[in-house]
């Protein structure tokens, strides 16, 4: 790449975050930024934030543990638990950083636990994206972060070969593991494509799993997503992430484009971030 | 398109022998005709040709959306990828191989530091772990090692090399692997090709 079109990038990439910040505080949102160095306290330190640390860039100094910014719903989670958040939703854009690769996010986040709201920020992001970025979505991934825990025992979640298995899609060992006849099993022996069907068909007391995972699934059906799959096999990152979880991916894209989801902690809400 | 990443090799050779066995003749014609290529394409799918420790590091990065490797290849990296079904062939085992047999191996040779590992904690003995790259036979022939960790198949080299198997442990064979974005972003044409692999 010459000078100049590594200037007319450069500019480009600066005037996309400017304006991604423009669109949204001007639909209400308010905006926030925090430090990429995050600092813990040894003693302090939650399930999650060990969970992370494998993840993370970190160092010690004069007795704290810092760490760069890994994922900013994971910041902000830790933000709110800290320090009151007035806003109802908000807005943000920056670097995240991973042991070997630093990414931007633009990503928009709600404190309510009013579906429509929390659907109209999807909503709003999947114009953004289509709209100001170019950008055709093509497939859409939907899980539900509750919904294996009805079917496995809490010892069979807390077990950290289950997991494993669970989150390779790898049936074969997983059978050996918890039993060919068990319903994961059943589950996992249909094509993902078929596995929500599966579930309104043979299990219904997942009932209300698979209506919520519907009205999410509509919202992006509506917006003329090409393929929206249901994966009944989601394990949350964190353990705050209890309800619908959402991928969305471009054409011949492996890595999704936007991710995000309902959580809780302390309150409920609603996030979602681009990956640039 | 699919991309797929394999090995090259014997387990190259056992696939194609596969793909004949399922009548897939337009893939096996392809990867047959090569000889110094890297990468083969047909009309469905491009195939890598890379060392069968690099396969999961292709899947994982997404530059193949499939991969075909030994499950002790797997075993060995923790990548995050969907290992999806097994494939019949590459079959061998793990096995702690020694001049003799001991109670305990206090010092092993291996190219498998992470199983060995695990191996000796789940026995809960101690050990301490040499890692070679490979003719990893020699450290116990010249006593380097009280054993060696490798995967056996005939147990011919090892026979060769003063050796013999003493403790047998997890079987290894061919596993189908997946990006884990391509398993959603491409679940159609992933899906057809694990329906055509699938064993009977």
């Amino acid at each position: 790449m010459n000078s100049t079109s590594l200037s007319k990038s450069i500019l480009h990439q600066k005037h996309q975050e400017l304006d991604f910040l423009h669109h949204f505080h001007g639909l209400g949102y308010d905006l926030i930024d925090l430090s990429a160095i995050e600092q813990f306290d040894w003693t302090k330190l939650s399930e999650d934030d060990l969970g992370l640390m494998n993840e993370r860039h970190k160092w010690q100094h004069e007795g704290f543990l810092f760490a760069l910014r890994s994922d900013w719903t994971n910041a902000i989670v830790r933000y709110r638990k800290k320090y009151q958040l007035d806003a109802e939703k908000i807005a943000y854009s920056g670097p995240v950083y991973t042991l070997n690769s630093e990414k931007h996010q633009y990503g928009l986040e709600t404190y309510t636990s009013d579906i429509d709201k929390q659907t109209k920020i999807l909503k709003q992001m999947v114009h953004y994206i289509k709209e100001h970025l170019s950008i055709t979505l093509s497939v859409a991934v939907i899980s539900h972060n509750t919904l294996l825990k009805t079917l496995l025992s809490e010892k069979e979640l807390a077990d950290e070969l289950t997991r494993k298995f669970i989150k390779e899609r790898n049936r074969d060992a997983l059978a050996i593991k918890i039993g060919e006849k068990h319903p994961v099993i059943e589950l996992m022996s249909h094509p993902a494509a078929e596995q929500a069907n599966y579930v309104k068909e043979h299990m219904p007391h997942l009932k209300r799993h698979i209506e919520e995972m519907n009205l999410w699934e509509s919202i992006l059906i509506e917006e003329n997503v090409s393929y929206v799959y249901g994966d009944m096999l989601a394990l949350p990152s964190q353990t705050y992430y209890k309800g619908i979880s959402i991928q969305l991916y471009s054409e011949d894209k492996v890595e999704p484009i936007a991710s995000g989801g309902q959580y809780s902690s302390p309150t409920n809400a609603f996030g979602i971030g681009l990956n640039i | 398109m699919i991309t797929m990443a394999l090995s090259k090799g014997r387990q190259l050779k056992d696939f194609i022998q596969y793909l004949d066995k399922k009548d897939l003749t337009n893939w096996s014609a392809a990867l047959k005709s090569i000889s110094r290529e890297l990468v083969i394409e047909t009309d469905s799918i491009r195939f890598l040709l890379v060392k069968g420790e690099d396969v999961p590091v292709y899947v994982e990065e997404g530059v193949a959306d499939l991969g075909i490797t030994g499950s002790d290849v797997l075993f060995e990296q923790n990548r995050q990828i969907n290992n999806l079904i097994d494939l019949p062939f590459g079959y061998c085992h793990f096995a702690i191989a020694a001049k003799k047999n001991q109670e305990t191996y206090p010092v092993v040779a291996t190219k498998y530091i992470n199983f060995t590992q695990n191996y000796f904690d789940s026995v809960k003995q101690p050990v301490k772990i040499i890692q070679l790259k490979g003719s990893v036979e020699l450290a116990a022939t010249i006593d380097m090692a009280d054993a060696i960790m490798d995967i056996v198949q005939t147990g011919t080299t090892l026979k060769e090399n003063g050796l013999s198997e003493q403790v047998k442990l997890d079987e290894i064979n061919a596993r189908l692997i997946s990006n884990k974005h391509a398993y959603f972003a491409k679940n159609d044409e992933i899906q057809t090709i694990i329906n055509q692999l699938r064993m009977d």
